[in-house]
């Protein structure tokens, strides 16, 4: 950290190793002049070693980014809090404008001196509930008629004075209001998903965990080991090292805002970071007047975060909401109780004013220092509050460590306690997702209706595959459920006439501990459309040359590809090339695509260059459509590539949004990812989502040419967008269901019919693929027990409309198999795939659920299908089984007790929706037990995590 | 929203538009909780420090310079320096009041804190490629973590992140290339490019003659 003993040129000459390697740096990053380009280009020329120290650089760059750059975030409760923060700044209702707060708190200020003297007289105790605003109305009014009337420049910095120190009813009312919007923060999950923006609301609602009752007395034996010899997973837990650090973390800082929130002073070993919300608080048990006002100048917003971060964590909200009234009432009371303190908190104020007159309130850069200078003075007090607290920082190795004193330790476990408990008001389905990230269960009595977006991408199960096949687990996020179900090439039939064939099939579950579920699958299949009658394409390819596509052959792989999918196109179409490494350049205009000589001089002398500015390539890309855009065709930029943006505009946010502008100007965009290392998954997916187009993995030839020849008309024509899912449930018939699959994708109920709401396209010949499970009711009636509805638009082009189509489709007792054997092999598919997802993603569902028996399934399958697509997944799940073992035999036992504690609170909320709370007292007792066994084994780990 | 400028969000943000919030937050985010988490380490105060970076930006946001105003390149990157500079501001605070409380409390230090007693290697931990580059990185020296974060992912530039430092430009050259040294040579199991030095040469002239 420190900038000055490290300067370069204080060292001396450095080396000439050390040189050469900064050169390069530089240049792989784009930092580098001309000159020290030139440098290090004849350097190149002539070191083999500096060209694999080249190539080991941008492998490492990216692999950093592509590893740490999906997007960590606030807590939900923390934007929360910046968002009232925001809220407190607008335009204030006449009762919380300033001139009325000068006028409450020089009246509140004006009582409490009044109600003092009044004490210190000895007429009589005054009770602390009473103070006084409320008990004096009419002069109230008079002061506000008043004040309102004159323009006191000096005293609106009061107005942020925060009266809801003093005033109970004012802080009623600011809590009331925020009470909401906490209740909303605390609904939304935790869990981080793929896609940032969905919301709690819009992934659906409640659920459970599939413990049913009579499995309560299994999970009471300690689920500690594999057992290789059944294959039988026991103790799933979601939770990677990551994902444990993050929940600990969260847990961590919950337990720090309550132990801030009891409002007592900060308890050694509870607090580790400073806000000022908290000490402020924490000083007013003190109830100094004069530091109070002090400080509340510039921490009312502050505060207030302090005290809704408070009640968030707490066990419950409305409680803790009441409590922090009361809080502020005691305040008051205690205010009055206080000989003196109306003068004091009245020389405060005149100090705060002084203050504030020093600060001329502009905008000017100066200011701003001076402002920071005065936020640094007035927080003295908490910053030496801080030097109470538990943990404490060494540095060592330029790096600092924080090591929790004991105390602090039990506030941690305490935390992780806390955190796997069911939030106030959260719903089950919620707290599911929260706990493992996987779709819980949701009942039709909460919410009867489940809606989502098609997705027809398959690079997750392509990219899986690669994965395995290298020896390693692809992580949870990264295997998409829905994305492998549509990976395999359609089995329902494809219409005549209709845009959409829609079939649903239901048989008993295969997997999964209860014995009565049904498995649901909804399987859309879009027309066909030949070959002669598809529209032309205008292809822009932009292909990366970055460095890092001389590994494996990436190059030749993407020139083999694009020589494959010119086979595909005639003299209606259009090609043009541009490549992109440091910066872009076109290496073919738009020329016929039945000039496959200039299109093969074109792609021939490519060669790998250096870095990776995948936004030049992009813009000069749609420069060349743009130019080109032919409005009979589809025009459409290729964009291939191996990894992350590492020159130029890399922030994935600009160049999704100038996806979409283009995407609006007519310009659909596809994106193949190459090889598998600096392979940016997410981006690539939100940019051909942003672009109206496909998102494929290509790993190798026979990949390519099942993405872009035998897939041709489904990546390139598309019959349909903006294509929605609904589907209804029954309320007698289907006790709950879940959705496998389509996490980021779920789309709010009541956004079914909004078409302004975007949601996915679907190519010719494109099958979608959606299971539900089903825990049946009082048994299936004569009505149907589900009524699938797809809602669409017709793809862009001549003439097309922007209304919308939809189609029903019931589900029927007709369409319910005996067995899963009576199925058909299309339906079996579907559920060995989805299966075998789950156990990729270590889902909470799949837990208890046989490896064995999918592996046996789906040998039997393949016998049957003879589809080499088919064989190659059995291969696969094949070879996935030791690194499955070998995941869940790390995990440590902590975490599995974590899993079970978390296991038993959905089993509570489940019951609690079954309205069976007299079964409560079954789990309670192994819950304690539980907790004892964590805390021994939390009190273990986290030391040992420290070293 | 998502596609105005940062000049314009912090427009509707002076006039309260929660979208504006949101979208910002969106956009920055990220990066500053790694920049915090790369000066501050694992443990809590990181998440805390962004939250009050984004305060203060609701409170006193920075002025647009004229040059930069409705250019979205320059926009973005004047906004981000400005953020960059107050997380680093409040990480100092908070690491400067960390080390005041150590000092007095010297004796307290019982644990033994030293940071090697990892058994490196196994598979296990190699299965998680990220948990592996999140822990190589934090064994980096502070600064040199902090320069590659802002430069790798926050895609700041030498010159950015020197005047968001206070170091030198070259410091910062020299930072980040010895971070990177450190890291390509710690990831390289985890990155198939051709073997440390001494080895590819002859990988590759094999292949050439190939």
């Amino acid at each position: 950290m420190n900038a000055d003993t490290n300067d370069f040129e204080a060292r001396g000459t450095p080396n000439e190793g050390d040189r050469l390697h900064q050169l390069l740096c530089a240049v792989v990053l784009g930092e580098a002049s001309a000159d020290e380009r030139a440098e290090v280009e004849r350097a190149l020329e002539t070191s083999p070693e500096l060209r694999a120290e080249r190539a080991r650089l941008e492998a490492t760059i990216g692999l950093v980014q592509g590893s740490l750059s999906d997007g960590e975030r606030l807590s939900p409760v923390a934007e929360r809090e910046l968002e009232n923060a925001l809220a407190r700044r607008r335009p204030r209702p006449w009762h919380s404008r300033p001139a009325f707060r000068i006028a409450a708190s020089v009246l509140a200020i004006g009582s409490i001196g009044w109600i003092a003297s009044r004490v210190y007289e000895g007429r009589r105790d005054v009770r602390n509930e009473d103070v006084a605003p409320r008990e004096q109305p009419p002069e109230r009014d008079d002061e506000v008629a008043r004040l309102d009337s004159v323009e006191h420049k000096e005293l609106r910095a009061l107005g942020y004075l925060g009266i809801d120190d003093f005033a109970p009813k004012s802080e009623s009312t600011s809590l009331g209001f925020d009470a909401e919007a906490v209740n909303g923060a605390v609904a939304r999950p935790a869990a981080p998903a793929r896609s940032p923006g969905a919301t709690a609301g819009e992934r659906g609602e409640a659920g459970a965990g599939r413990i049913a009752p009579e499995e309560t007395t299994a999970l009471a034996k300690a689920k500690d080991a594999v057992d290789p010899a059944t294959d039988r997973f026991v103790g799933f837990t979601s939770t990677t090292d990551q994902g444990r650090g993050e929940a600990e973390y969260r847990a961590f800082k919950s337990i720090e805002q309550q132990t801030a929130g009891s409002g007592s002073p900060a308890t050694p070993g509870a607090i580790v970071v400073a806000r000022s919300g908290g000490a402020v608080d924490v000083d007013l048990r003190e109830f100094d007047a004069n530091e109070l006002a002090a400080k509340a100048v510039q921490s009312d917003e502050r505060q207030l975060l302090g005290e809704l971060k408070r009640d968030v964590s707490g066990d419950s909200t409305a409680t803790s909401l009441g409590a922090g009234l009361k809080a502020g009432q005691a305040r008051g009371g205690r205010a009055a109780n206080e000989p003196g303190a109306g003068g004091d908190a009245t020389r405060g104020l005149e100090k705060v004013a002084a203050d504030d007159k020093q600060l001329p309130a502009t905008e000017s850069e100066k200011s701003a220092e001076l402002g920071e200078e005065l936020v640094r003075r007035e927080r003295i007090e908490p910053v030496d509050l801080a030097s109470e607290r538990g943990s404490q920082v060494t540095v060592l190795d330029n790096s600092f460590v924080l090591v929790p004193d004991p105390k602090t330790l039990e506030a941690r476990i305490d935390a992780i306690l806390a955190d796997c408990r069911r939030r106030p008001n959260e719903r089950p389905r919620d707290m599911f997702f929260r706990f493992w990230g996987d779709n819980g269960y949701e009942y039709p009595t909460i919410d009867r209706l489940s809606t989502f977006s098609v997705d027809v991408d398959t690079a997750s199960y392509a990219l899986a595959r690669n994965y395995l096949v290298s020896g390693y687990l692809p992580e949870k996020h990264a295997v998409r459920t829905e994305e492998f179900l549509n990976y395999f090439k359609g089995d329902v039939r494809p219409p005549e006439k209709a845009t959409f064939a829609i079939e649903t099939e239901v048989a008993p579950s295969l997997f999964g501990p209860t014995a009565d579920a049904l498995m649901l699958r909804v399987a859309i299949r879009g027309k066909e459309i030949l070959k002669s009658e598809r529209t032309p394409v205008a292809l822009t390819f932009v292909i990366d040359v970055s460095g890092s596509m001389e590994e494996q052959n990436r190059l030749e792989l993407v020139k083999d590809s694009l020589r494959l999918l010119v086979t595909q196109l005639d003299a209606r179409d259009a090609v043009s090339i541009v490549v992109f490494s440091n910066d872009a350049r076109l290496v073919l205009p738009m020329t016929s695509a039945k000039n496959r000589l200039a299109i093969e001089q074109a792609l021939q002398p490519l060669a790998p260059e250096s870095g990776t500015n995948t936004d030049a390539g992009l813009r000069l890309g749609y420069d060349q459509a743009l130019a080109h855009l032919d409005a009979n065709a589809q025009n459409r930029v290729v964009l291939l590539t191996d990894g992350v943006a590492n020159v130029g505009v890399t922030d994935p946010a600009a160049m999704t949004a100038r996806v979409s502008e283009q995407r609006r100007a007519g310009i659909y965009l596809n994106t193949i990812g190459v090889g598998m290392n600096n392979h940016n998954d997410t981006l690539l997916e939100q940019l051909a989502d942003k672009g109206d187009g496909l998102c494929n993995y290509v790993d190798d030839a026979a990949e390519a040419k099942r993405a872009l020849v035998d897939n041709f008309t489904g990546a390139f024509q598309p019959i349909a967008r903006d294509v929605k899912v609904q589907v209804e449930f029954d309320l007698a018939q289907v006790q709950r269901y879940r959705l496998l699959g389509y996490e980021n994708r779920a789309i709010a109920d009541k956004d079914f019919r909004n078409d302004k709401v975007d949601a996915g396209e679907v190519g010719a010949g494109h099958q979608v693929v959606a299971l539900y499970e089903l825990v049946p009711g009082a048994g299936l009636g004569d009505g149907p027990l589900a009524t699938v509805r797809l809602r669409w638009k017709d793809p862009h082009g001549e003439g097309a409309s922007e209304e919308a189509h939809e189609s029903a489709h019931p589900v029927t007792k007709k369409s319910v198999a005996g067995s899963y054997q009576q199925t058909s092999p299309g339906y079996r598919r579907s559920i060995l795939v989805a299966q075998f997802a789950e156990f990729l993603r270590l889902s909470a569902h799949a837990s208890g659920d046989s490896l064995e028996r999918l592996l046996d399934e789906s040998r039997e399958l393949a016998r049957e299908l003879k589809d080499p697509e088919f064989d190659e997944f059995v291969a696969l799940v094949t070879k996935s089984r030791d690194l499955i073992v070998a995941r869940l035999a790390q995990t440590d036992p902590c975490d599995r007790r974590i899993d079970e504690l978390r296991r038993i609170e959905c089993l509570r909320a489940e019951l609690e929706i079954l309205r069976r709370e007299g079964e409560f007292a079954a789990v309670e007792s192994r819950r304690g037990e539980l907790e004892r066994e964590l805390r021994d084994c939390l009190r273990q780990r986290i030391m040992l995590q420290q070293r | 929203m998502d596609q105005a400028s940062d000049g314009t969000l912090l427009a509707a943000l002076e006039r309260g538009n929660s979208t504006a919030l949101t979208t910002l937050l969106d956009r920055h985010q990220a990066v500053l909780l790694r920049h915090a988490r790369a000066l501050l380490g694992e443990g809590g105060a990181y998440e805390d420090v962004v939250q009050e970076a984004f305060l203060r930006l609701l409170e006193k946001p920075p002025a647009m310079p004229e040059e930069a105003r409705g250019n979205e390149l320059l926009e973005r990157a004047h906004l981000r320096s400005w953020l960059h500079k107050v997380t680093r501001n409040l990480c100092m605070d908070t690491l400067r009041s960390e080390t005041r409380r150590r000092a007095r409390e010297e004796s307290v230090a019982s644990y033994d804190v030293s940071r090697d007693g990892r058994s490196g290697g196994d598979l296990a931990e190699q299965l998680d490629t990220r948990a592996a580059v999140e822990r190589e990185l934090a064994k980096l020296p502070a600064d040199q973590r902090e320069v590659l974060v802002l430069r790798l992912l926050g895609e700041r530039s030498y010159k950015e992140i020197a005047e968001i430092t206070g170091k030198k430009i070259g410091t910062v050259g020299w930072l980040v290339s010895e971070g990177l040294k450190a890291l390509s040579a710690s990831l390289a199991p985890l990155v198939d490019a051709p073997a440390p030095a001494g080895a590819s040469s002859v990988v590759r002239a094999s292949r050439a003659n190939g």
